[in-house]
């Protein structure tokens, strides 16, 4: 009952004046203790019970807890299907009509531009929207984040784009307008 | 696998949370990679039982993908993830409380669950050695008040700095040292004691 | 209006359950060479959302069967129309999606002399790590 009830002249402090805080400060550090503690009863008392912590809470912080396994793939299983209530832009006119979503067709952008060559972009907000009128074409919108000195390469983004989009998912560009944002640290 | 790019390791949380808003969910599974562990160890040890662990972690993070456009500072991801699992834990641990009117019962409870972290598959040796002194801190944390163990918990376990905690439990720095110092008074005392 | 959720009539007395279908459909659009894997839909997940829900339910972790296909059948009840959502990768996904609506045709053709009046494809993800990457 020493360290925190009537007897103290002041909130966290000991009846010989001193401050629980600084003594648990002076055992974490693991910094010898000065004269005045060595000698003094209520910080002697006040000592002991700081160090059963400090040593406890050691242990405690370097337990590993780990997230059930089943706990990421049914969050994750929810973030999808949220995903997918999205817009889509359509790849497939007729009978046998087809539709991806934006949020996938967005990835694709993203991937493209954070796999370009030299490793220095990264892709953010992109946004994509159908050309009106039309099928299999799209109108894109990409943050992408430089980093380093040399100047990016955005002729070759543009295609590198145009050709991922390509293969992966059959849609073609009409326009594609790239906002450039320098990185502060790699 | 499904979700879009393979985003890599390096990326910072602001990137992820930007594209997380976006509607990024490769981004957003990263985020939750580097971060469930966390979150459900601070509600494991914030409600001591982990079937309920596994619930407030969930809802934070389908909280936290259904609302990560509100996120003012992306960067401050990490900090906001606690905020969410702060107030869920608080939820459950008051939620439990209103349930319980027979505070003779509640107690034992209470600490008895309290020791449910899984170390149980550790080095016999070294448990009975240290473990015994981590039990009997759980017990106390379970005796504190909890918005004194949420505090404790952020500072010691998860290494928060004042002003992140301040963030966090939505106070003043000032208000977190004064619960900070009560909640290390109370738990060297225990500890002592066990001693 | 006939038809709605019942079976479709493919001849004279003979009718055939839409979950039949959909079972066909599946099986069509999971041999296409690029489909990753058909994705639930909203509906079917609802009820996997409760955590001692989805626990209790472990043989749910094996997809069902029909999750990411939806059959209707059409008014008069002589034909369905059929949706699949799915999870594309490694192949284009506009041709994927091409031949999933043909091989689901020729499927339900053949297997069970059902004739599909349209056969509508989305397709929610494009993966982008190769497969032996992503183990």
């Amino acid at each position: 009952m020493a360290l925190n009830r009537g007897r103290l002249a002041r909130p966290g402090r000991l009846p010989c004046g001193r401050n629980v805080d600084a003594l648990w400060e002076q055992v974490r550090s693991g910094a010898a203790p000065d004269e005045h503690v060595s000698s003094c009863p209520h910080c002697r008392t006040a000592l002991e019970g700081l160090r059963a912590l400090d040593a406890a809470t050691r242990d405690l912080a370097h337990e590993e807890v780990t997230a059930p396994p089943g706990l990421l793939e049914r969050i994750m299983r929810v973030v999808r299907t949220e995903a997918r209530r999205g817009a889509t832009v359509p790849l497939v006119v007729g009978p046998d009509p087809a539709h991806v979503s934006t949020a996938a067709v967005a990835a694709v952008v993203r991937f493209a531009v954070d796999t370009a060559p030299g490793g220095r972009l990264r892709a953010r907000r992109c946004r994509v929207q159908p050309a009106a009128g039309t099928v299999d074409v799209l109108d894109v919108t990409v943050e992408v984040v430089a980093f380093g000195e040399t100047e990016p390469d955005l002729d070759g983004l543009r295609r590198r784009i145009g050709s991922v989009l390509a293969a992966h998912v059959g849609l073609r560009l009409r326009e594609l307008r790239l906002d450039l944002v320098r990185g502060e640290n790699p | 696998m499904a979700g879009g790019g393979p985003v890599t390791a390096d990326v910072d949380d602001g990137t992820l949370a930007i594209r997380a808003a976006d509607g990024d969910v490769a981004a957003f599974e990263m985020l939750l990679r580097r971060y469930s562990d966390r979150v459900f160890g601070l509600a494991l040890r914030m409600v001591g039982d982990r079937g309920e662990a596994e619930d407030i972690a969930q809802e934070v993070f389908v909280t936290a993908w259904r609302r990560m456009a509100e996120l003012a500072d992306p960067g401050a991801v990490r900090t906001w993830l606690f905020r969410i699992a702060h107030r869920q834990c608080l939820g459950v641990l008051r939620r439990r409380r209103d349930r319980r009117t027979d505070p003779v019962e509640a107690l034992p409870e209470t600490a008895g669950t309290a020791v449910g972290v899984g170390t149980a598959a550790g080095d016999p040796a070294r448990l009975a050695e240290a473990g015994a002194g981590v039990e009997a801190l759980r017990r106390a944390l379970a005796g504190l008040p909890p918005s004194q163990r949420a505090v404790w918990l952020l500072a010691e376990v998860d290494g928060l700095s004042y002003a992140e905690i301040a963030a966090v439990v939505g106070s003043s720095e000032q208000a977190v040292r004064g619960r900070l110092s009560r909640a290390r008074a109370r738990l060297a005392e225990v500890m002592r004691a066990w001693r | 209006m006939p038809g709605g959720d019942g079976a479709v009539r493919v001849a004279e007395g003979v009718l055939v359950e839409p979950r039949a279908v959909a079972r066909v459909a599946a099986s069509a659009t999971r041999g296409v060479g690029g489909v990753v894997s058909l994705e639930p839909t909203l509906v079917g997940l609802v009820a996997e959302l409760g955590r001692r829900v989805a626990d209790a339910a472990t043989g749910r972790e094996a997809a069902d069967p029909v999750d990411g296909v939806r059959v209707e059948v059409c008014p008069g009840g002589h034909s369905v129309a059929v949706r699949v959502a799915l999870s594309v990768g490694g192949r284009c996904a506009r041709e994927v999606a091409a031949d999933v609506a043909g091989a689901t045709r020729d499927a339900l053709e053949r297997q069970l002399g059902v004739r599909a009046d349209r056969v509508e494809v989305s397709v929610v993800d494009v993966a982008l790590i190769p497969p032996e990457a992503a183990r």
